[in-house]
């Protein structure tokens, strides 16, 4: 039944794969849009796609996400053949970038960097680094502790070690 | 404090690192101070990031920038200078004493001599957002120095250099041709706001065998031969992109002041190109074969010339390969094209500004049927004059019409057509368009993307130009529909 379903193509020719999520959630995404992913690339090449693709460590919530992200930079790669997902100019690819990772807060943005990473999408895994470093930016230690619930385990005295090793980062 | 995996802790220390990798230089170094998770984790970002503000920041910058370097135990592959100046004056004086460029020593001290993506960056406050043309010519002003010596030539994947004028590699000795190339590894070459010899350009271009993607943003190309004299004088900058694949030309200008000003790009591997800015005399030449491109995307963004008397469609006809075009204009004659693409697939056009009739409009559509024979998408974008925070001042309504099941497709086109009020008394057709018949309409076009007002819209000419795709595109499956009403009434 998958089987069928994943050799399905769609009439732009790209071929279908279903992409399966830790919950059992199916997507259907052309070669074009999941070979984005490093991982599902290899797997295309390897022709080991046709009963679906198992994702274990990759919820549904999270996957629609990366589908999403996959999906409208398909157009990316405007040159490889896939005409009908370029839709969208550098602005507009942008535009939507930022407005994805705006929305993302932890844990769903760590979900997101793990499933990037673990998919293999440089470009997704970048962009959500970048957003858990500009959370960073601005920020002192104190506050970085509190936005990401890191618990100080150091001695007061190694504490002060630090800061005096690493004082040109402490001033202010 | 629960642990689990919605923490950053839990993050695995290679995930950790690429975060330290863009983070700045400073808040990087004080995450040692956050818990032994992250202990020295830092030092092997292999990045350092800085931004500053001068003159007050300056002795600050230059301290983080040596103990960042000092402090790295892994190569440096990314450094990011970026330094804002209150405004000119302060800041170039802070960035320069006699011949010594802050920047420029930064970007040489020894930890950095492996660095594959550099960005440098000097601005000031307050500087003209990215419609003023002038900043381009202040150029002199608040620029820095670079090097070619300073930079890791060697590594370099990616260049992106704000403000900084006409650096370029020495000219390779004229005996050694096999000579190795200066930037053997470069990809990507960005310059923004700088002026630029066109032959100091060729330095970068010439010595970076890789160089893939090219973006120049408010570039002014200046020419070697300064043959001003009276009368017309035809100024041609010619630039070549030997192994571009993706080229950006965001509001870059060649010699300034004379009517007869022309841009010849050679760039035989381009497949993507941008284009922003006044319509000019473009050609895009690919040797050996002149006449054809290899570009498979053109996106070409108008703006408002200066009233010249310009060939947009010589502009556009240098694409009648592509598979993708998009077009932005003020006026919709001025996206007309009358070539044959053979290839297009994907045809978008934007009215940046009010139409100016609709006659003229079915007449330019017609066109652009009779020239796209294998057209499978086309986007007609009427409304990309409204700035997006106006959407609380406009109703903006969205529909989606599916040609999977035939009746209920007619049935949600005649609804729509009640909903907009459409009288049946009136006429349906469009002359011009409606006695027509279209290869891509027979055989081809699949999707459609209209975004119109409505009220304005007296003739109709959205609501009729929906009842021609659905009743006259033969394999069709998708119509979307994007309305804007910039009153809101009270009807609804």
């Amino acid at each position: 039944m998958a089987a069928a379903a994943a050799e399905a193509t769609t009439d732009g020719g790209g071929k279908m794969i279903i992409l399966i999520s830790a919950d059992g959630k199916r997507f259907e995404v052309t070669e074009a849009v999941a070979s984005q992913s490093q991982l599902i690339s290899n797997m295309i090449e390897d022709d080991c796609t046709e009963n679906g693709v198992r994702l274990p460590n990759v919820d549904g919530d999270i996957l629609t996400m990366v589908v999403d992200y996959c999906n409208m930079h398909a157009g990316d790669a405007a040159a490889a053949g896939d005409t009908m997902k370029a839709s969208s100019t550098e602005e507009e690819l942008k535009k939507f970038d930022a407005e994805l990772v705006q929305a993302l807060e932890n844990p769903v943005l760590f979900k997101l960097i793990l499933a990037a990473n673990f998919l293999n999408i440089k470009s997704l895994l970048d962009m959500t680094c970048q957003r858990v470093a500009d959370m960073m930016s601005g920020k002192t230690p104190e506050q970085m502790r509190e936005t990401f619930s890191i618990e100080n385990d150091f001695t007061p005295e190694e504490e002060a070690a630090i800061r005096q090793e690493n004082a040109w980062a402490f001033d202010d | 404090m629960a642990a689990g995996d919605d923490r950053l802790s839990a993050l695995p220390d290679d995930l950790l690192v690429r975060v330290l990798h863009f983070a700045p230089a400073k808040e990087a170094a004080s995450t040692s101070l956050l818990s032994r998770r992250f202990g020295a984790l830092w030092r092997s970002s292999g990045a350092v990031n800085l931004a500053a503000c001068v003159p007050d920041g300056r002795d600050a910058f230059v301290r983080a920038a040596d103990a960042a370097l000092a402090a790295a135990d892994r190569a440096v592959t990314r450094l990011t200078l970026h330094v804002e100046g209150d405004d000119e004056c302060s800041a170039y004086n802070s960035l320069r004493a006699g011949d010594h460029d802050m920047l420029d020593a930064v970007v040489a001290h020894p930890a950095a001599r492996r660095v594959e993506e550099l960005r440098v960056a000097a601005v000031h406050r307050g500087q003209p957002d990215e419609h003023d043309v002038a900043v381009m010519d202040d150029g002199e002003v608040f620029v820095y120095i670079l090097r070619f010596s300073s930079l890791p030539s060697n590594t370099l994947r990616v260049l992106d250099l704000t403000r900084c004028h006409n650096f370029s590699p020495p000219p390779p000795p004229p005996c050694t041709a096999s000579a190795a190339a200066a930037f053997p590894r470069l990809t990507t070459l960005r310059l923004r706001h700088c002026t630029y010899r066109v032959k100091h350009l060729h330095g970068i271009v010439d010595a970076a065998p890789e160089l893939a993607t090219v973006h120049l943003e408010f570039v002014l190309l200046t020419s070697d031969r300064r043959h001003r004299r009276f009368g017309p004088v035809t100024w041609n900058t010619g630039l070549r992109f030997p192994s571009a694949t993706a080229l950006a030309l965001i509001h870059c200008r060649g010699e300034d002041g004379t009517p007869g000003r022309s841009m010849e790009v050679t760039a035989p591997r381009l497949r993507s190109f941008t284009y922003k800015g006044e319509a000019l005399r473009f050609d895009l030449t690919s040797p050996p074969s002149p006449d054809t491109t290899t570009v498979v995307a053109a996106d070409l963004h108008f703006t408002h010339g200066l009233g010249r008397c310009v060939d947009y469609s010589h502009f556009i006809h240098n694409f009648t390969n592509a598979k993708v075009l998009r077009l932005k204009a003020n006026h919709l004659d001025d996206m007309a094209i009358a070539e044959v693409f053979l290839n297009l697939e994907h045809l978008r056009l934007e009215l940046d500004g009010a139409y100016s009739g609709w006659s003229m409009a079915a007449e330019t559509i017609s066109g652009l049927l009779h020239c796209c024979p294998v057209l499978r998408q086309l986007e007609l974008n009427f409304i990309s004059d409204l700035p997006p925070d106006s959407c609380k001042n406009s109703k903006q309504v969205k529909h989606l019409f599916q040609k999977k099941c035939d009746a209920d497709f007619e049935k949600s086109i005649d609804d729509f057509m009640r909903l907009t009020k459409f009288e049946s008394k009136q006429r349906l057709d469009i002359p011009g368009l409606s006695d027509c018949s279209f290869a891509c309409l027979q055989n081809s076009l699949r999707r459609v993307g209209l975004q119109f007002r409505l009220g304005e819209d007296s003739d109709c000419f959205g609501v009729r130009l929906i009842k021609f795709f659905a009743e006259n595109a033969m394999v069709f499956e998708e119509l979307h529909v994007l309305t804007a009403e910039t009153e809101i009434s009270e009807s609804t």
